[in-house]
């Protein structure tokens, strides 16, 4: 335990300073270290008591990598969050003031809270809460322990961790750092063994809670509420599996607290900055029925428009996978897609979901076609871990809650491939990493189920030759 | 989970890491960013190829000094060796030179002066040989200071909290940038010098070169404007670019960096900004970093440099 607190906090220190006097070891350094930790578990020389420790200091040398880069903030969006929270120190929290990052109470009174303890905005943003959000994976690791065990869950909040999104582009989103602590620990509720009720009011108040710290976690906190809602029904109604056992208490809790959740965050975005999170949620579904009315009449006419007063949340000028990412909300059509219609619509997605689903395989370089053929498999294996889970109950404990938690992941994401116009809505690399929350168990669920339908494979083959001969 | 598993999820894990970390974008030496392509890491990338052009102090130093400081309170102008008499030299050039400088003195000094006491803009007159400053501009009636010395003119400017300097005067190739209080020697006490470019004259003849002087101010020191974009610059008329999202600001940009720099991709020109209490003028503003992707300076054009700290420079385009 000593070596392992010793080590992590060596790399963390380092990596502060480091990147603060932007020494060019340091990265590489970090990279070393996080791969020698990796083969160390792999070879079962790091005990699993020790791996949230190892967890913890891999995650928060890879944000402080970035975040503590230079004398000042870095990233794109992070700037106008700087911009807000140093208007909430000095003049307090003035819900009026029209800009739409003023919704997140991060920056209105956690802020000026820490300011106040004598913190200022710049070290909260460069150091306090990338050490927050570097919480995430240990909180999933703790939720995915209780389904399946300590290592499985270690490799999958692993995975969490090196999706580029959570240390590059998350990074330069100070709300959504935050919000998405609360949003694990809702994710820890679905697994937990607790009473119905407590577990619903949890669930709700840390739904709420994230709403209140960034719109779109609170969004998605939402959908997944009244998506999972959705989806448990239909199980329910089906009576197989798992679902047998789940009881209509808790399918009624959810929903209530679904329903309030859902009416403390219209009548919140409703009230404050003067409605403008609504106004984004309007126009976004306006354009999604424009541009599906538009596509099932085969018309060009789509118009998707943006609202003004919505920024484009780029979450930062850095690509998740080396392209811009997409604005969240409202944003235009990208340039370089053909209209819809004159070719297969798929070839009108925003370009990284064109690359998820491999259409610019052959514009890709060498290194972009490796990266891309990797990144294909961790997608294939993630759907066929899910597959297997849905037939091999009993291995795992995953909780009803949990598993309808992964149908909606599902649908959000085939929702964002195939449905045209959505993912240059909203921004699809972010999407991806919160529905990791959920899928990144099923990546480890595919490599043992695959592994070991192959080892089985292998063991007959060779029974069969052995025979033969 | 058998060890089998886990050093295959391990190799995956790491195959896939070795990308997303950037360690395989930097080896290859990749410079694709305005596609996707292959992951990319600021730490480990940046300073090779400019992708976020991270902010060092000077740049915040620069960001503040646009959001923070207005310029009647941090600005002042020195008017240099502005002489009743020119003698006679030993060459005969003085005589015409003497009716160049006339002509400034009373079309441009002078009304500049006396919009500079409208505006209620510390003033500074350095009369370097002692010869007589023109009476029309009253030196010392007004309030303001009178010296030669760089010390008094030094204490002075801190005790004001002043931080940019516009020199007016003569000549721009001699005691503009030589004395004691002139350019160089301000600049290099950490003060933003600009010349007011219609209101001096360089001194023909000289052994330092007329253009030469300009060209040094301008590449070197703070830069050069005109009398009317003070004017303007003091009225806020003047625009200047900015936002407070950082891809918006490089597309709102897109267009005026066209004009100027038509070479340069957007993406090379990361913008920095902070400016949590500015009355939402625009400006332009490039980190240290983003300079090297700059074509020299003197292809901005119409732009005006205003204020620079080491290396970071805040630009006023028209």
């Amino acid at each position: 335990m000593k070596t392992a607190i010793v080590s992590m906090l060596a790399l963390v220190v380092l990596t502060a300073f480091g990147s603060y006097y932007q020494s060019p070891v340091v990265p590489y350094a970090v990279i070393g270290a996080i791969c020698a930790v990796v083969v160390l578990v792999a070879l079962g020389k790091v005990r699993p008591r020790e791996y949230p420790i190892y967890l913890y200091g891999m995650s928060l040398a890879l944000l402080w990598q970035t975040t503590m880069l230079g004398s000042h903030i870095v990233g794109a969006d992070i700037h106008g969050e700087f911009l807000v929270a140093n208007r909430a120190v000095a003049q307090g929290w003035d819900l009026s003031y029209p800009h739409i990052y003023n919704t997140s109470a991060v920056l209105g009174v956690l802020s000026p809270m820490f300011a106040k303890l004598g913190i200022p905005v710049l070290w909260q943003f460069k150091a306090l809460y990338p050490a927050v959000f570097a919480l995430v994976p240990v909180i999933l690791y703790f939720a995915y322990k209780k389904m399946m065990g300590g290592q499985r869950a270690f490799w999958a909040s692993l995975f969490f961790v090196f999706v580029p999104v959570f240390f590059v582009e998350v990074v330069g989103i100070v709300k959504s750092m935050v919000a998405e602590v609360f949003f694990a620990l809702m994710v820890l509720l679905f697994v937990l063994n607790m009473k119905t009720w407590k577990k619903a009011l949890g669930i709700g108040l840390l739904a709420i809670l994230a709403s209140f710290c960034h719109y779109t976690i609170g969004t998605l906190a939402m959908f997944y509420l009244i998506g999972g809602l959705f989806v448990l029904l239909i199980c329910k109604a089906v009576n197989r599996g798992i679902f047998r056992k789940v009881r209509m208490s808790l399918v009624g809790s959810l929903g209530l607290v679904a329903i309030a959740v859902v009416a403390f965050n219209f009548i919140w975005f409703s009230n404050v900055v003067d409605g403008c999170v609504v106004r984004g949620w309007e126009i976004v579904g306006g354009n999604m029925k424009g541009v599906v009315a538009g596509f099932f009449d085969g018309s060009d006419d789509a118009v998707i428009t943006q609202p003004s007063d919505v920024p484009a949340e780029s979450a930062s000028a850095v690509p998740s996978e080396g392209g811009v990412s997409a604005p969240e909300s409202g944003s235009s059509v990208p340039e370089e897609s053909p209209p819809i219609g004159e070719q297969f619509y798929l070839y009108g997605q925003e370009p990284l979901v064109r690359t998820a689903i491999g259409l610019d395989f052959g514009n890709a370089s060498v290194g972009g076609k490796v990266f891309r053929i990797l990144q294909y498999l961790t997608e294939f294996l993630i759907a066929l871990g899910f597959g297997y889970l849905l037939f091999r109950h009993r291995k795992y404990k995953i909780t009803a809650e949990f598993e309808v938690c992964i149908w909606a992941s599902f649908i959000l994401l085939l929702v964002c491939i195939f449905l045209p116009a959505f993912s240059s809505m909203m921004n699809v690399s972010r999407l991806y990493q919160i529905t990791l929350f959920f899928l990144a168990p099923m990546l480890v669920i595919g490599v043992e189920e695959v592994g070991s339908d192959i080892s089985k494979g292998v063991g007959w083959a060779k029974d069969l030759l052995v025979l033969r001969m | 989970m058998a060890k089998r598993f886990m050093v295959v999820t391990c190799v995956l894990l790491l195959a896939y890491f070795l990308f997303t970390s950037g360690l395989v974008f930097e080896a290859v030496g990749s410079e694709t960013i305005d596609k996707v392509d292959m992951p990319y890491s600021v730490a480990l990338s940046d300073d090779r190829i400019g992708v976020l052009e991270v902010a060092n102090e000077d740049d915040v130093a620069c960001a503040r000094w646009l959001a923070e400081d207005r310029f009647s309170e941090t600005s002042a102008i020195l008017f240099m060796d502005v002489w009743s008499t020119y003698y006679r030299g030993e060459q005969d050039w003085v005589e015409w030179w003497n009716n160049d400088v006339a002509h400034c003195t009373a079309t441009k000094i002078i009304p500049l002066l006396e919009w500079a006491r409208q505006e209620r803009l510390p003033v500074v007159f350095i009369d370097g040989d002692n010869v007589g400053l023109v009476p029309a501009m009253e030196a010392g009636r007004h309030g303001g200071l009178v010296t030669n010395s760089a010390d008094e003119f030094d204490a002075w400017l801190k005790e004001r909290g002043i931080k940019t300097v516009f020199y007016a005067g003569y000549a721009v190739n001699g005691c503009i940038l030589e004395r004691d209080t002139g350019m160089r020697a301000m600049s290099a006490l950490g003060y933003n010098t600009v010349l007011i470019e219609d209101c001096s004259l360089p001194a023909p003849d000289w052994p330092y070169d007329g253009e030469a002087a300009l060209a040094e101010i301008w590449n070197e020191l703070g830069g050069i404007v005109s009398s009317e974009e003070l004017e303007k610059m003091a009225d806020g008329d003047f625009q200047i670019f900015a936002d407070y999202n950082g891809v918006r600001l490089m597309l709102d940009y897109y267009d005026e960096f066209q004009k100027l720099s038509p070479n340069e991709p957007p993406y090379k020109h990361y913008l920095f900004f902070t400016s949590w209490n500015t009355t939402h003028k625009k400006m332009v503003f490039c980190p240290t970093a983003a300079l090297r992707y700059y074509t020299p300076l003197h292809s901005l054009e119409g732009a005006v440099k205003l204020y620079w700290k080491g290396d970071a420079v805040v630009y006023l385009a028209p």
